[in-house]
C-alpha cells in the first residue's frame, strides 16, 4: 500500500516534470507540430461517361509550382478543359496542367471528352517540389 | 561547405584624417549619405569626420570607412597628429533622449530593476540551442546553370546564410566574366565596373539573404568555352568582421543548350521546370517573366533546337 503510494507520487512527479520540459521546449520552438494532412492531395469526383472531374487540395505552405497529369484513353480528344490544359497529346492521352502562384485550398479540374469512357481505368499524377524539403514529390491519383 | 567564423574585434579608437577621407570619397563619386549608410552612422557624423571636428573615431567604424573607400585602414589615419592623451571616443550622433540618465521617482527605478531581474532570470532559465551564444557561421554559395548558350539570359543566385540569425552589414563583390553582360541585379547593385566586370552590392544580411542577377553571354562568345565566376562577401557586426569567398558553382559551359535543360537532351522535362521555378520564384522581383515564358513554351512544346542563323532557340514539337 505504502509502496503503491510512493510509485503513484513518483509517476505524478515524472509526469509533471515531463509537462514542464514540454512547456519549455514548446516555448523555445523545439517542438514541431506535425501536420497530419498531406501537403497536396487529389481525388476524382467523376471518371465516367464523357467527363473527368478532379479536386486538388493544397496545404500550407503551397509549392511554387505543381504539375497535374491526367492520362486518358489513347486517341481520345479533349473538347473542353477547365482550367485549360497546358499540354495534351492525343497519341499518348497525356494531359498536363502547369499550376503556378498557388494558394492553399481546393481547386477544381474538369475535362470533357469526345468519347465515352467505357470502363477504362484512368489515372493521374501530381508532381511538385516540396517547399520544406526541396525534394520532388510524385503522387498517384486513382478513382 | 564554405564556412567562416567571425574573429573577435577591439573597441579601440583611432585618429582619422578628415581631409583624406573627403578626397577619397569625392574621387570615388560617393555621397556622404552612401558612406554613412554603409558605415552605419549619420551624414552629420561623416560631415564632422571630414571637417576634422571629431578626428578620433571607433576603430570598427574606421575599418568600415576604409572598406567603403576601398583603401587600407592606414591610408585614412592621421599619423602626423598622434594623440598625447588617451583618446576620447567621439559621439557618432547627436545625443538623444536615450543618452540622458533617467531621473524618475524611486518607484519607477524599483519597477525597472524588478523587470530587469525578471528578464535576467528568464534568460538564465532559457535552455540554449546549439548555436546560441556561439560564433556565427556564415555560408555563401553561388547557383549557376551547368551550361548556357551565347546571347541567352540566365539567372545567377548567391545565397548567404548566417547562423544564428542576426543583422549584419554586408558588401558582396562578384567578378563577372568580361564575356558576360549584367542585365539587372536583385537587390539593385551599388556599382558595376564594366571594365573589370566587378559587381558590388552593399546591404544588410539576416539569416538567409539572396543576391541575384541576370547575366547574358555576348552573342559573339565562342561555343565550347566556359565562363568563370568568383566573388567574396564581407560581413560586419559591431566590431567584428569576416570576409568569405563565395563557394558553390563557379563555371558555366558555353553550349548550344538552354540553361534550364539540365541534362542537355533538348527538352525541358517536369523535373527541370520544377527545379527552375524554385529558383525563379526566389528572384521573381528581378523581372524573370520572359525567362519563365521561354521555359514554359519549350516544356509545353516538347523540345527545342539551336538555330545557327538567328543565334537563338527554335521550339520544336
Amino acid at each position: 500500500m505504502l509502496r503503491c503510494g510512493v510509485r503513484k507520487r513518483r509517476a505524478r512527479g515524472a509526469a509533471q516534470l515531463m509537462l514542464l520540459i514540454a512547456f519549455f521546449l514548446l516555448l523555445q520552438g523545439e517542438i514541431v507540430v506535425v501536420q497530419a494532412d498531406e501537403l497536396v492531395s487529389c481525388r476524382y469526383q467523376q471518371a465516367t461517361g464523357r467527363n473527368v472531374s478532379l479536386v486538388l487540395e493544397i496545404g500550407s505552405p503551397p509549392p511554387a509550382m505543381l504539375i497535374l497529369v491526367q492520362w486518358l484513353p489513347k486517341g481520345m480528344n479533349i473538347t473542353r478543359a477547365l482550367p485549360p490544359v497546358k499540354k495534351y497529346d492525343p497519341r499518348t492521352g497525356e494531359a498536363k496542367w502547369l499550376l503556378k502562384q498557388l494558394s492553399s485550398g481546393p481547386m477544381q479540374f474538369s475535362i470533357d471528352l469526345d468519347g465515352e469512357l467505357s470502363g477504362e481505368l484512368i489515372h493521374g499524377e501530381i508532381r511538385y517540389k516540396n517547399p520544406t524539403t526541396g525534394k520532388m514529390e510524385i503522387m498517384a491519383i486513382r478513382p | 561547405m564554405n564556412e567562416e567564423i567571425l574573429p573577435g574585434g577591439s573597441q579601440a579608437v583611432v585618429r582619422i584624417d578628415g581631409t583624406k577621407i573627403r578626397a577619397l570619397r569625392e574621387r570615388k563619386d560617393l555621397t556622404q549619405l552612401y558612406v554613412a549608410t554603409v558605415v552605419g552612422v549619420t551624414t552629420d557624423t561623416i560631415s564632422r569626420w571630414e571637417n576634422r571636428r571629431y578626428p578620433t573615431i571607433k576603430q570598427e567604424n574606421a575599418l568600415k570607412l576604409a572598406e567603403v573607400l576601398d583603401v587600407e585602414l592606414a591610408e585614412i589615419l592621421d599619423v602626423e597628429n598622434e594623440p598625447d592623451a588617451p583618446l576620447a571616443e567621439e559621439p557618432e550622433t547627436a545625443p538623444g533622449p536615450a543618452d540622458v540618465a533617467p531621473k524618475g521617482p524611486p518607484l519607477l527605478t524599483i519597477v525597472v530593476v524588478a523587470i530587469s531581474l525578471l528578464i535576467g532570470a528568464a534568460l538564465l532559465l532559457k535552455p540554449k540551442t546549439v548555436n546560441e551564444g556561439a560564433t556565427p557561421i556564415i555560408t555563401a554559395r553561388r547557383l549557376l546553370p551547368s551550361h548556357v548558350a551565347p546571347g541567352q539570359s540566365f539567372p545567377v543566385l548567391i545565397r548567404i546564410s548566417v547562423n544564428p540569425p542576426g543583422t549584419y552589414s554586408m558588401i558582396v563583390r562578384e567578378s563577372v566574366p568580361l564575356d558576360c553582360l549584367v542585365i539587372k541585379g536583385l537587390p539593385s547593385y551599388a556599382a558595376l565596373d564594366e571594365k573589370s566586370g566587378e559587381l558590388k552590392w552593399i546591404g544588410k544580411a539576416t539569416d538567409a539573404t539572396i543576391f541575384a542577377y541576370l547575366a547574358r553571354p555576348k552573342p559573339s562568345t565562342a561555343v565550347g568555352g566556359q565562363l568563370t565566376f568568383a566573388g567574396a562577401a564581407t560581413l560586419k557586426q559591431g566590431g567584428e568582421s569576416a570576409r568569405i569567398s563565395i563557394k558553390g558553382d563557379d563555371t558555366v559551359a558555353l553550349q548550344q543548350l538552354h540553361w534550364a535543360d539540365d541534362n542537355g537532351d533538348h527538352r525541358i522535362d517536369d523535373e527541370e521546370i520544377l527545379a527552375v521555378y524554385d529558383q525563379l520564384e526566389a528572384i521573381a522581383q528581378l523581372g524573370v517573366n520572359e525567362l519563365q515564358t521561354d521555359v514554359e513554351d519549350i516544356w509545353a512544346a516538347g523540345g527545342y533546337r539551336w538555330d545557327e542563323t538567328t543565334g537563338g532557340f527554335v521550339i520544336v514539337p
